[in-house]
């Protein structure tokens, strides 16, 4: 199947563009702020290709993410509510970005959901990382409503933050590069 | 990388321990804050 490199092929109707441009250059093309989230696509590489027995839904989910991730919003996915809101640049930063633009993370969390649903899945170890970097990455989403107003006021310089941004970062970045690197990964990139 | 695999074993119980652990860690500061505390250190 011919490898998509262009940004058109990920807009195209063909499952196999979708599938080849999908994991990891579009995110890498589409914007530098997704960079923590990427050690994730380690999941991918150890999981997709070989537990999941439904390829359709692993094409539909994927696609899916890809397509609601990229665009000009991503620019904006920094943690403004960690910074304190009385510092003068902060606050503006807080008041500039609202809740919206979690919208991405939102149904990436579906459409990780419905890849496994009904999948012949096999708990390897890089499929134990994905559960737990699924559940944690829930957690940690449903934790974002600090980024309303009511919210900022209530948690800005509590545990609560350190909590939140912890189910995030652990679960989108250390689990994915357990999933990715330590059993499956390395030797998959090396050849060896 | 040297032509040699990870023990699946062992990388099963790191995950496991790794995901407890983890929990026990950064979940009670959810409920802590919850419960009224009130800042960071």
């Amino acid at each position: 199947m011919p490898a998509v490199s262009s940004s058109e092929g990920i807009r195209s109707s063909d499952p196999a563009a979708i599938r080849f441009s999908g994991s990891i250059s579009s995110v890498l093309r589409a914007s530098g702020g997704l960079i923590v989230i990427l050690p994730a696509d380690g999941i991918d590489l150890g999981c997709g290709v070989d537990l999941f027995s439904s390829p359709h839904l692993r094409l539909q989910g994927h696609g899916l993410c890809v397509m609601r991730d990229r665009g000009p919003r991503l620019h904006r996915l920094g943690p403004p509510h960690v910074h304190k809101r009385d510092e003068p640049h902060a606050r503006h930063c807080l008041h500039d970005v609202d809740g919206r633009d979690r919208g991405p993370f939102r149904h990436q969390n579906f459409n990780w959901l419905g890849t496994m649903w009904r999948g012949n899945i096999r708990f390897r170890p890089p499929m134990l990382c994905a559960v737990g970097f699924l559940s944690m990455f829930i957690i940690g989403g449903l934790t974002v409503f600090l980024r309303r107003d009511p919210g900022r006021y209530l948690y800005h310089n509590t545990y609560f933050v350190i909590g939140h941004f912890h189910f995030m970062m652990v679960g989108g970045a250390l689990f994915g590069m357990f999933a990715g690197d330590p059993t499956t990964g390395s030797p998959k990139c090396s050849g060896a | 990388m040297f032509g040699r695999m990870m023990n699946e074993t062992l990388g099963r119980i790191h995950i496991a321990i790794t995901f407890v652990l983890f929990n026990l860690v950064f979940y009670p500061m959810f409920i802590l804050v919850s419960r009224g505390a009130a800042e960071a250190l």
